[in-house]
């Protein structure tokens, strides 16, 4: 009789235990964010330069961002970072849930530096349940000989379903 | 009488089969020209690239409050890659069309940073996003 009593307490203390590991675990875990890059180049506003775009989403907020970086050597998305005058690079990021669009930060334009981001908390509001979503960075970099700007195509984020 | 008749039957089988010759290609035109319209599917997002001949010539638009209202067209809704018109200043961002189901009329803009204005609204009625510069890109919540 102790031992099937002894039994159970054990069970009910199991079971104790597992429902407040199940209720405390989620406030533990860590978000994710995730993002992929892409780089076009070589450009000449002047001297070599490739320009690296990346776009992020991380899912608490939601947060979407990208940025664009310019790199002079070795290039790609790497290495001595292209000292470009103000203006010279811009950045915009698009938001889409479930494959529609729901709006962009608009370009912004480096003022004396040689990269660029945007980040906006609120571009994809996240309502309950569970949706897909994608930030897009789109890169700009002014071409000296062209006289003109080059849009570089967008370089989507990995999903996020939240 | 009847052998006049019997002239105008291959007459009237040769216009016939060129009425509907005719109404084959009109309808097989329209279907080609027919623009096509939705959402973007989940496979035109892959490893860091997007496949623009996936995207539909018109793409769904939602609100802020998640409610379908109406459609931009591809450009406006992922931008092509290439050269921009010469100009001396930094391209800004127009506000986008947004189009009712006909993919004609249009029933408002989508503004950078506000999102989806109905057509007849202040823009700046509508409350800004705020949008972060700071560098290097910053996800921290806020």
């Amino acid at each position: 009789m102790r031992k099937v009593r002894a039994r159970h307490s054990a069970l009910v203390l199991a079971i104790i235990g597992f429902t407040a590991l199940a209720v405390v675990a989620p406030a533990f875990a860590t978000a994710s964010s995730a993002e992929y890059r892409g780089s076009i180049g070589p450009f000449y506003p002047g001297f070599y330069v490739d320009s690296c775009v990346r776009a992020s989403i991380i899912d608490y907020a939601p947060r979407s961002g990208a940025q664009n970086d310019t790199w002079i050597s070795p290039g790609g998305c790497s290495g001595t970072s292209a000292p470009l005058a103000a203006g010279w690079i811009g950045v915009n990021a698009k938001c889409y849930r479930d494959g529609a669009y729901m709006g962009q930060t608009g370009t912004q334009y480096t003022q004396n530096q040689s990269a660029i981001a945007v980040a906006a908390a609120d571009l994809c509001p996240n309502p309950a349940g569970s949706q897909a979503f994608h930030t897009t960075g789109f890169g700009k970099i002014w071409i000296y000989q062209d006289g003109a700007y080059y849009n570089q195509t967008g370089v989507p984020s990995p999903n996020q379903n939240y | 009488m009847i052998h006049g008749r019997r002239k105008l039957i291959p007459v009237a089988a040769t216009l016939a089969i060129g009425a509907i010759a005719i109404t084959t290609v009109a309808m097989a035109n329209a279907s080609e020209d027919s623009p096509t319209a939705g959402r973007i599917p989940e496979s035109a997002f892959k490893d860091g690239n997007i496949d623009r001949s996936q995207i539909p010539d018109f793409v769904v638009v939602l609100d802020r409050d998640g409610k379908k209202v109406g459609y931009v067209s591809k450009d406006d809704a992922v931008p092509a890659e290439g050269m921009a018109a010469p100009s001396g200043l930094a391209p800004a961002d127009p506000p986008e069309r947004v189009y009712g189901d006909d993919l004609k009329t249009i029933v408002g803009y989508m503004y950078p940073a506000r999102g989806f204005v109905p057509l007849g609204t202040d823009p700046e009625s509508v409350p800004a996003i705020p949008v972060d510069t700071s560098v290097p890109l910053s996800l921290d919540p806020k």
